[in-house]
């Protein structure tokens, strides 16, 4: 039966732990180049402060010695990556240029170890300890103040614990809460007596969100009951945030959309989920981040247009305490709106009016295990085109897919290599371990109606390697390394036959089968570390799935292996037609997880944007207007959407119509874009000015989040789990992308007179 | 700097600059003071003369343009100084969704001062502020008086040893004009220094000790407030039992005539509005239902009954 759950990762395979070396050395550059102009600047302003008779001053416009010394060290650093770059030398190599009409392929970031980007990172490296020196000395001065490492934190917390019970316990709050779960109570009852069960699982989920968040929100305000300026300022932001009516005017218009999502969700039962996820995510993010942009936006800005300031700044506060308290404070209650959302949304979402088809295949949340996908055929010496083969493009334009011919004697095979297995698969329910797989058809013939095309399935491990053909004219087999294993298998193989179990025959060796039948081929796989599925009928565009026996995986595990430890190798065997296949369309199934987890865990993705709005929005607000901090970060933030499209731009990598000063001027000269330019000065010019643009653009475009990279939804609406390591990586990559702001709004507010 | 120097300037300039760094004004030029403990120092000066810029920039809320301040010896930029320090700033600029106890409670943790203490200290300052029958009312529905007092109750939180008062009795009636006029000296009793600046003078002349005036950010006179005030060419004499009469200045101009002076008026002083109202508001107080009468309907109610 066919699947409904297809991940198509087109931007590659969501970054991973593999990827932080690289993360951090583009970090330490991007970054860094900040630092170096905001530490020049920061020097420039300082050494030009007259401090001599003055220790106000002294203190306000402090340069150490190290933060010399750093900016000397970046600035040698930065004219040796110059001359590197003049000469030419320790270049990263270009990658190849993208075949005609093909896309570029997204590059995962990667440490380099070529003489310019190493050069460049430490120079970026002093550059940012230069300027973090003093946000680092007097960030450790507001731990010191605002984090008890001692016992005095938790016998605080404790003496909060009883004075927040002993103070909300009073009669007439218990006597409006008995009330109030009285009433919630009768309906429940109600419900249950209607046999609603879709309402009451309803009533029983609200109540443990809301008891949840109850309790969540009651441990935040005990724990802003900690020692420190910053605890106090923090709840101090909760409150006005819960007293403003910003957010609750903001909950009460946007919130009646979070219920009918089943409006939105298609007739075809493949894309309810899909679109039943989709649609409560987008919900979801709008009623969190836009009033934790208002609110965040304009918490600092009025404390300074209201003068409230002064009565803060003239106690013994550092005004770095003044930022990090309005971003725990609103955060935190961002968050708990946050988990009040998601909890209600994962409540009509499990309890939406799914078909059981859509329930069976998408509530849930498969853990694939993927290889890497290689296109092989005939060596590439003996090709046509002498090399070796890529997969074929069949001229679509979105080229995520690469296709293999299908004929009997076809030698393409698309190949999924695994390195590494996990051992759960050794040990799987069932001595079998589900591979599921999406793959796209290209007709070149019509083919039969309602027939798939077929398709050979050969599982191998590093036991039992297969050998590439050398020639079209081998039949287009992939055979054996091993004449002598291959002789010996077939013989075994014989054997079971013999014995009434056709290991190539799926009704007699297939998992359940009568007589045994599946445990033999256990066995033959696990002494040989081979299997194959032939003509197995496949349909376009259809998750499918087969099973293939656990003992391959113990047979995998045995021995060290030089290549990958399994391997898949596909063919297509109907003639004309084509078979596309991308990475993530063929997975071992490792485990299934429940629905409601991943889609909680899906919520972290939207946590990071949170951060970002709120962290941004804090930081330009000490110095910005609540208005325009409002305009800077919408426009951040809805631009970081558009990564893809500004890294194209950024990097001249338009087909047609050049950068944006050459497609303004064809706009007005009523040129077309394929028009070729004239060799005029005013050309050379707009070319020139485009390399400029680029070049800013390529600098701003370092200050853009990618947006995309936090979004799970359509890992939750397919059915896939969301992978620890992603989300990981999100919050890695959100702290690397908040930290230079924090640095930014820090001096801002260090600089700042706030009574001018 | 003395020990007991509590507050020092030495040549304080601020000009203010638009974003384009020209010059707007000079808000105080060159300032020098020396402001000792336990006394009460009043700063002077028609709006727009530096005495609120003064304060900002012993507060760190602005930084100086050139010149220096130090507070207990320590630089003005120096946050830790503020450990030490109480503030209350012109109009009270406190958060508004916060009652009179929350709002004592969020100052006092930014002092960090333990939560036992905490909530003692706010209980008294609530109490000798007058507001235990408003404190869970948030401060939005205060008037302005009542704002005043709980500003002054935040700015005393963390006991402190300076208090500043940016025009403190603004917004008070007279009742409450005195009621923070005894305080500050109750201050000065316990030992406090006290920074004061108004443009209400009477109030500057019954507190404080010293004064400086500025004007255009420049200081013009600094000294005790008796020596200043003092006219040394004129002598005030004053009796009691005695009624006014032609003999009586007749003979007083005949004396001072013999030691070489001259008389200028004789008559009854006059007691002060403020001493009258706070008069009249006690009797008041006294007599529930007192009110104001004609004279014919007081001499009538006066009269005995037939």
């Amino acid at each position: 039966m066919a699947l409904f759950g297809i991940l198509q990762l087109d931007r590659g395979d969501p970054w991973g732990y593999a990827q932080v070396p690289g993360l951090v050395q583009a970090w330490l550059q991007d970054a860094g180049g900040f630092a170096a102009a905001g530490l020049l600047l920061y020097l420039v302003y300082a050494l030009a402060t007259p401090t001599d008779k003055s220790e106000s001053e002294k203190l306000r416009v402090r340069v150490t010695k190290f933060m010399l010394l750093a900016g000397s060290a970046a600035l040698v650093l930065y004219a040796v990556y110059f001359v590197l770059i003049a000469t030419g030398k320790g270049a990263v190599p270009l990658p190849p240029p993208p075949q005609p009409g093909e896309m570029p392929k997204p590059i995962p970031p990667q440490w380099r170890t070529e003489l310019q980007p190493v050069v460049l990172s430490l120079a970026g490296l002093w550059a940012l300890l230069g300027i973090g020196h003093l946000f680092a000395i007097d960030l450790l001065s507001v731990v010191r103040r605002n984090v008890s490492f001692n016992l005095s934190g938790v016998r605080r917390f404790g003496a909060s614990l009883k004075r927040y019970t002993g103070e909300l316990g009073t009669k007439r709050r218990l006597a409006i809460l008995a009330g109030a779960l009285a009433a919630y109570g009768a309906l429940g009852a109600a419900l249950y007596a209607l046999n609603v069960p879709r309402f009451t699982g309803i009533w029983l989920g609200v109540l443990v969100v809301a008891a949840g968040v109850a309790l969540a929100a009651l441990f935040l305000l005990m724990l802003f009951e900690a020692e420190g300026p910053v605890w106090a300022i923090a709840k101090l932001s909760f409150k006005e945030a819960v007293r403003s009516q910003v957010l609750w005017l903001f909950l009460l218009v946007f919130l009646p959309v979070l219920f009918p999502v089943q409006w939105f969700a298609g007739g075809k039962p493949s894309d309810e989920m899909r679109t039943t996820t989709a649609v409560a995510t987008l919900v979801l993010s709008v009623l969190v981040l836009v009033p934790a942009l208002l609110l965040a936006s304009f918490g600092i800005p009025n404390d300074i247009k209201n003068w409230n300031i002064f009565t803060v700044v003239s106690k013994p506060v550092e005004r770095f305490e003044i930022v990090a308290g309005r971003f725990v404070g609103y955060l935190a209650l961002m968050t708990l709106v946050t988990l009040a959302l998601t909890g209600v949304s994962l409540v009509f979402v499990s309890n939406n009016s799914l078909s059981d088809r859509a329930k069976a295949e998408t509530y849930t949340a498969r853990v694939p295990h993927r290889g890497k996908l290689d296109f092989k055929s005939i060596v590439g010496t003996q090709r046509q085109e002498k090399k070796e083969f890529e997969g074929t493009n069949v001229g679509r334009e979105f080229d995520y897919r690469k296709y293999i011919a299908g004929a009997p004697i076809s030698p393409q095979r698309a190949i999924w290599h695994f390195d590494a297995l996990p051992a759960s698969l050794a040990r799987a329910a069932g001595d079998r371990v589900p591979v599921e797989f999406t793959f796209d058809i290209f007709k070149l013939t019509k083919g039969e109606q309602n027939k798939g095309v077929l398709t050979k399935f050969v599982f191998v491990t590093h036991n039992a390697p297969l050998k590439q053909p050398v020639k079209d004219t081998e039949g287009g087999e992939w055979r054996w390394e091993s004449e002598e294993r291959r002789r010996a298998y077939e013989k075994r193989a014989a054997e079971l036959r013999a014995a009434g179990t056709d290991p190539l025959n799926q009704a007699t060796a297939r998992p359940g089968a009568p007589g045994g039948g599946w445990e033999a081929v256990n066995k033959l796989a696990e002494e040989f570390g081979y299997y194959e599925i032939n003509g197995k009928e496949v349909f376009d565009y259809q998750v499918m799935g087969v099973e293939v026996p656990a003992g391959l995986f113990r047979n995998a595990a045995q021995g060290d292996p030089k290549g990958p430890r399994f391997s898949v190798y596909v063919k297509c065997e109907s003639e004309g037609q084509l078979l596309g296949a991308a990475e993530p369309d063929l997975y071992l199934l490792e485990s299934e997880m429940p629905f409601w987890f991943n889609f909680l865990k899906a919520g972290v993705g939207l946590w990071c944007r949170l951060c970002i709005v709120v962290g941004l929005a804090v930081a330009l607000s000490t110095y910005l207007s609540g208005i325009l901090v409002v305009i800077a970060v919408a426009f951040v933030f809805v631009v970081g959407f558009f990564t893809d499209h500004l890294s194209d731009v950024a990097n001249n990598r338009n087909a047609v119509g050049g950068g944006p000063l050459q497609s303004l001027s064809q706009i007005f000269r009523a040129e077309q874009p394929t028009a070729p330019l004239s060799d005029s000065a005013t050309t050379k010019a707009i070319q020139k000015g485009d390399q400029v643009l680029a070049w800013v653009i390529r600098r701003f475009q370092n200050v853009i989040p990618d947006v995309e990279s936090f979004s799970w939804e359509h890992f939750v609406g397919e059915g896939f789990n969301v992978n620890g390591e992603y989300l990981a990586l999100n919050l890695f990559v959100t702290f690397g992308y908040l930290l230079p702001w924090f640095v930014f709004g820090y001096y801002l507010m260090k600089l700042r007179e706030v009574a001018a | 700097m003395a020990d007991d120097v509590v507050v020092e300037t030495r040549s304080l300039t601020k000009v203010y600059r638009d974003f384009w760094g020209r010059k707007k004004k000079t808000a105080l030029n060159a300032l020098d003071l020396k402001i000792y403990k336990g006394e009460i120092f009043g700063l002077l000066g028609p709006n727009g003369s530096g005495k609120t810029t003064t304060i900002k920039l012993l507060l760190g809320l602005l930084f100086p343009t050139s010149g220096d301040a130090f507070v207990f010896n320590e630089p003005a930029a120096k946050v830790e100084k503020n450990e030490r320090i109480g503030y209350l700033p012109e109009e009270s600029y406190l958060y508004r969704f916060l009652n009179a106890e929350e709002t004592l409670d969020f100052y006092g943790r930014l002092f960090n001062i333990d939560p036992d203490v905490r909530k003692k200290r706010a209980a008294e300052l609530i109490e000798m502020v007058g507001l235990a029958a408003d404190k869970k009312r948030i401060l939005k529905e205060y008037s302005k008086g009542m704002r005043q007092r709980i500003g002054l109750a935040q700015a005393l939180i963390n006991d402190p040893e300076l208090v500043i008062l940016d025009e403190p009795t603004s917004g008070l009636d007279p009742l409450g004009t005195r009621w923070m006029k005894d305080l500050i000296l109750d201050l000065r009793k316990k030992g406090k220094t006290v920074l004061m600046c108004s443009h209400r003078l009477d109030d500057v002349q019954d507190v404080c000790d010293r004064i400086a005036i500025l004007y255009n950010g420049d200081l013009q006179t600094l000294g005790k407030v008796s020596t200043l005030l003092e006219d040394a060419v004129r002598l005030e004499v004053r009796a009691n039992g005695v009624k006014e009469s032609a003999e009586l200045k007749a003979d007083l101009e005949a004396v001072f005539k013999k030691h070489g002076g001259a008389l200028e008026t004789v008559g009854h002083p006059t007691t002060t509005l403020e001493e009258l109202f706070l008069k009249i508001v006690e009797e008041s107080k006294a007599r529930p239902g007192r009110r104001y009468l004609p004279p014919e309907e007081a001499k009538q109610s006066a009269a005995p009954k037939a």
